[in-house]
């Protein structure tokens, strides 16, 4: 029986753990826009999601450290002119303030790196799914993009939004029009 | 001592032999404890059971995958713990007052290693938490690795070792590295290696028919070998070795139906379905060839591993063939050989640098095999182990008449020669039974 509790233990602790530090992300965390690019598809348990792609993929490297491909590195963030959140480096060592998220680097060409985007998918109501990745497909890379709430290292997507409107109204006004 | 396979046997006929009147309920009664056959009982329900449980688990999941968006996060918070919680619960139930219940043991298991499958794809959806099917998995499969030896549950085992799989086929297929898989799979050894020195029953073949697939594709495809004819060597030695396996546990599984050893049928499948395939000239290219190169570069691990994998695999077809010979069943030797003939052929083919050499060996081994088959059948009076032969020597036959890698002439003459060397056989037979 004490393995069996363990076992329960266990099992509760994995998602309970999973939504505190996703709750922590959602209150704590600093609101930031990305520019995406435009994908699609569907996950065997998980539903219906939108595929997303990032344009901000690659910072120069920083601080002494070297970095190699599949290695944890934190991502640096700055918000350029017009408000779009861009990476400003990426390192091995943690920073001390600041706006980074946790991932792992994929390529270095120079001082240049490469990160896995630690936000890949929003996933979507089963009815609405279609008409929500049309209009993506349509808007992305123009006037489309991703809001990431970013906390000590972990990013969490909040929304998609088009043109300011969040992805579902947009789709929901669209649809509404004679 | 009665397998449970005699005694399952031996209760259907008691209870057939009381309701004709033929045997007195005592004397069947005395029969039974003397034979140690349990009361009557529905097997069926069992298997009702572990079917109601996982299509009700799995509706759930796509009912949770619908993503209500009516459901707040709170509420899909509650959700995920009322559901991981009411498996709990029936689990704790099960493993407290209904331990002796098979369908209780393998109904519970498997629906909490589906509820908590269910809980962490929640939690994932709500947060559009990244990561593709593998993510999921290896959560997944660390919470569901324990369940199977709390409940003795062969259907939670299958599953887990389906995930598993399904781990290093999307490891496979995107070019990373599978050596998780490997751990994953050892994970599992230790309950299907109690469950194999344990008496078998139907509930062990079942999990015996996910088991082997599942292990000898794990043992093939978790080092990275890139030379495509030690591949193809590894392969046929894991066959082997498999097949070799199950000829050994078929001696402990006496009065048991053929679904009740799936190492020994499925190993010997395997290997008849290779040796047709070898048997075509343009199928031995794969010598000297190598396998397209993705992700990461084979290292010293990878050939470590293999190495050692083909090393277990090569010591149990080893001690089969012994076995198998000393018993004097040769054609179940020459199933436990193949890897001599693949390395036989490999050899051939390097060193006379043509592929025919390696289909000639094939085709020679194929045909002992059928030959064989046919006269183990025959002799053992087991008709369908002779139709398996006949099965494969047909194939072979129609296979080599059709195939135009070879000459007219040659496969003329061939032929010929060995319709005269079976009418010969036949006339000597024939003449040393007259009297």
């Amino acid at each position: 029986m004490l393995v069996f509790g363990l076992l329960c233990a266990a099992q509760l602790a994995v998602p309970a753990s999973s939504i505190w530090q996703a709750e922590r992300v959602l209150a704590e965390g600093r609101l930031l826009r990305f520019r995406t690019a435009p994908v699609d598809p569907a996950d065997l348990v998980r539903g219906r999601y939108v595929a997303l792609r990032f344009e901000a993929v690659e910072g120069p490297r920083v601080g002494p450290a070297s970095l190699l491909p599949g290695q944890r590195a934190h991502v640096l963030l700055e918000e350029d002119a017009e408000g779009f959140a861009r990476i400003s480096g990426v390192t091995a060592r943690r920073p001390e303030g600041g706006t980074y998220f946790d991932t792992r680097v994929e390529a270095i060409d120079d001082e240049r790196v490469r990160i896995r985007f630690p936000v890949d998918r929003l996933y979507l109501p089963e009815r609405k799914a279609l008409a929500v990745e049309r209009a993506w497909q349509a808007a992305a890379g123009r006037n489309g993009w991703a809001e990431i709430r970013v906390h000590q290292g972990r990013a969490l997507i909040e929304r998609l939004s088009i043109e300011g409107v969040p992805v579902l109204e947009h789709v929901e006004r669209a649809s509404a029009l004679p | 001592m009665a397998t449970w396979w005699q005694r399952r046997w031996l209760q259907t006929e008691l209870n057939r032999l009381v309701e004709a009147g033929l045997l007195p309920p005592e004397i069947a009664e005395r029969l039974r404890r003397h034979y140690g056959v349990p009361e009557a009982r529905r097997a069926a329900v069992p298997l009702l059971a572990i079917l109601g449980v996982a299509l009700v688990g799995l509706g759930v999941i796509l009912l949770l995958a619908v993503n209500w968006e009516t459901l707040s996060r709170a509420t899909r918070a509650g959700l995920c713990f009322a559901l991981l919680l009411a498996a709990q619960g029936l689990a704790g139930w099960a493993l407290l007052a209904r331990r002796p219940s098979v369908a209780w043991s393998e109904g519970a298991a498997l629906a909490l290693v589906l509820a908590s499958g269910a809980a962490i794809a929640l939690v994932g959806q709500t947060y559009h938490v990244a990561g593709d099917l593998r993510s999921f998995l290896t959560s997944w499969l660390l919470l569901a690795a324990p369940v199977p030896y709390l409940f003795d549950a062969r259907a939670a085992a299958a599953l887990y070792l389906l995930g598993a799989w399904q781990w290093l086929a999307a490891s496979l297929a995107a070019g990373d590295p599978a050596s998780l898989a490997a751990l994953f799979l050892l994970a599992a050894l230790p309950f299907l290696v109690l469950r194999a020195r344990h008496e078998a029953s139907a509930r062990d073949a079942f999990l015996g028919w996910v088991a082997v697939p599942v292990l000898a594709f794990g043992a093939l495809a978790i080092y990275r070998i890139v030379r495509l004819d030690a591949l193809v060597l590894l392969a046929a030695t894991v066959l082997a070795g498999t097949y070799a396996l199950g000829a050994t546990a078929r001696a402990r599984a006496a009065g048991a139906p053929f679904y009740a050893a799936p190492a020994e049928r499925l190993g010997g499948l395997a290997i008849a379905a290779a040796t047709f395939a070898l048997g075509y000239v343009d199928v031995w290219r794969f010598v000297g060839e190598m396998l397209p190169a993705r992700g990461r570069p084979p290292g010293a691990l990878d050939a470590a591993g293999a190495l050692t994998v083909g090393l277990a695999f090569a010591v149990l077809a080893g001690r089969g063939l012994w076995q198998e010979l000393a018993r004097g069943a040769w054609p179940r030797a020459l199933l436990a050989a193949f890897p001599l003939v693949v390395g036989a052929g490999i050899l051939a083919v390097h060193a006379f640098e043509t592929r025919y050499p390696g289909a000639a060996l094939a085709n020679a081994y194929g045909l002992a095999l059928g030959i064989g088959l046919v006269l183990l059948g025959l002799r053992e009076g087991r008709l369908r182990l002779a139709n398996q032969g006949l099965l494969l020597l047909g194939a072979l036959v129609l296979a080599r008449f059709a195939d135009l890698a070879l000459s007219y002439r040659v496969r003329g003459l061939v032929f010929i020669a060995l319709g005269v060397v079976f009418l010969l056989l036949n006339l000597r037979l024939a003449r040393r039974k007259r009297p």
